[in-house]
């Protein structure tokens, strides 16, 4: 299986059919339905001085992409279908093609983030420093394989991974709209943040992604796609 | 074909013990037994989806260990359970899979689609079991299998495709070199399909043969229960008395001649299984084994 197909594939396995497996109690979806809702509230209330007209842009453009990247990811889980398991190849193939695909596909979210971050930068005032935070924060949600078990281990680290990197973008989008005021302190702490908590939460949840990817090669191992 | 050898797997709660089995090539394999009799899990260990705890299988002279992708390449699979993704359509699942075989033909998988009455645009979650079904089986031999394994396909399946449906097995095991394992619970169709018969049982194998020797081995005796019970209690399996005669299930031999009152008939599939299942000593022989 090379590239091509492995992009053809990401492309063919968009379907609608999966939306529906989404469910509103799940806490990955209920959060970002939650971000929505707040986020149409704040602007709402707040649409009425500069700032807050250029925070409200930012702020969907980041939501959008980030709610891309969150379909993505429900419309291409790990496990895969029993047929999968069935299909001519061997172990070695197996483990190929499933850590390509999760390659292409941290590719493809960050690309996506990346997209959003950009369309941003002309609404944004010029603090260099969050640029790198934001996008550092996105490559995290990008590499991050759902774990929806809470008895599983590393659902801790995902759970705190997310709020996290979902925390400090928002607040980093937030120094970033306001032009008037440098927030040195506010720069700094999301900077601690990201290489005192979030990269070291990463590194731990590291080893919980290459369980999975491992898990997913045999179906033994692997929760069937449900 | 395939060879089992010595073949165990533990499972959470069920172990599948000590499963030894040849099996030749060119014929239809019936594989039958109670619900969890372990049945599914034996095919989950032919179809290389578990592996074996000791033992050894052999399919076609290949291993899963050395050759997985020949074999998988050379195997059709239906089972009872969704395989395919609910999300996509017959024709996209199709072609998304189907790449993986050497031997399969997209064409083929259509007019199979078409002849079953399969809409091959509509997503599968919208399809029936039965369309499901008729959906895998028309993939399985559109990849040119030389071994079908079949889980309870029929079930779902209509009178009418099911003829169909054995009509295409029939053509398919013509050539004397592919073969057909089917577990199914309708046991009517393996009396008058199959070649062979495998009875599974609390995860051993209790019965394995062709069917001319399982007709030859065992009779069903009717008539009044004293005359039955007069026969060698080491061949009686079981006896089921009623208020006006009884029925039972007796080892047979070759020549061997029964009570002229008695009613003497070769055992269907499904009175041999539930004549067998009742058997004195079963739970007792369990227990210690």
């Amino acid at each position: 299986m090379n590239m091509k197909d492995i992009v053809k594939e990401y492309f063919e396995n968009w379907t609608v059919g999966r939306f529906s497996k989404m469910r509103l109690n799940e806490s990955s979806t209920f959060l970002i339905v939650y971000m929505w809702v707040m986020y149409m509230f704040n602007v709402m209330d707040v649409l009425d001085t500069q700032i807050n007209r250029r925070e409200a842009l930012m702020g969907l453009v980041m939501l959008t992409s980030g709610t891309l990247v969150y379909f993505s990811m429900i419309q291409h889980p790990l496990q895969h279908e029993k047929i999968f398991y069935l299909c001519p190849m061997n172990h070695e193939e197996r483990k190929k093609y499933i850590w390509n695909t999760y390659f292409f596909r941290c590719a493809a979210h960050i690309i996506l983030f990346t997209v959003g971050t950009v369309i941003m930068m002309p609404f944004s005032s010029f603090k260099p420093l969050m640029y790198p935070v934001i996008l550092l924060n996105n490559v995290v949600i990008s590499m991050i394989v759902p774990i929806n078990n809470k008895t599983e281990k590393g659902y801790c680290y995902i759970l705190f991974l997310v709020l996290t990197t979902v925390l400090s973008n928002m607040a980093a989008i937030e120094v970033l709209a306001d032009s008037k005021n440098s927030d040195m302190w506010m720069q700094i702490i999301l900077i601690c943040v990201l290489i005192f908590i979030t990269l070291p939460l990463m590194i731990g949840f590291s080893k919980h992604i290459r369980r999975k990817l491992n898990e997913a090669v045999d179906y033994e191992t692997n929760g069937v796609r449900q | 074909m395939i060879k089992i050898s010595n073949v165990s797997k533990n499972l959470e709660k069920f172990r599948l013990k000590d499963i030894s089995l040849e099996l030749p090539p060119g014929y239809i394999y019936g594989l039958v037994g109670e619900n969890g009799a372990g049945k599914t899990t034996l095919l989950h260990l032919l179809m290389g989806l578990y592996t074996a705890d000791e033992g050894d299988i052999e399919i076609d002279g290949m291993t899963y260990e050395d050759n997985e992708k020949e074999i998988h390449n050379m195997t059709g699979v239906v089972l009872a359970e969704d395989i395919f993704d609910n999300a996509m359509n017959a024709e996209s699942n199709g072609r998304l899979y189907g790449k993986y075989y050497s031997g399969f033909d997209e064409e083929m998988y259509f007019k199979y689609l078409e002849n079953f009455e399969v809409n091959r645009k509509v997503r599968l979650k919208k399809l029936s079991r039965g369309q499901k079904l008729k959906c895998q089986f028309a993939f399985a031999i559109a990849c040119n299998p030389k071994l079908l394994i079949l889980d309870e396909p029929t079930a779902n399946f209509d009178p009418e495709f099911r003829d169909n449906f054995w009509s295409i097995i029939q053509q398919f095991v013509s050539d004397g070199e592919k073969s057909v394992v089917i577990a199914t619970h309708l046991t009517d169709d393996l009396d008058r399909m199959a070649d062979y018969l495998v009875y599974m049982e609390n995860g051993k194998i209790h019965y394995s043969g062709n069917m001319e020797n399982f007709r030859e081995s065992y009779r069903i005796l009717s008539g009044e229960s004293y005359k039955i019970k007069l026969t060698d209690k080491s061949r009686l399996i079981h006896i089921e008395e009623k208020k006006y005669g009884a029925k039972a299930l007796v080892r047979h031999r070759k020549g061997r001649t029964y009570d002229d009152s008695l009613e003497v008939t070769y055992p269907s599939v499904e009175e041999f299984m539930y004549y067998y299942s009742k058997r004195e000593g079963k739970n007792e022989h369990e227990r210690y084994s």
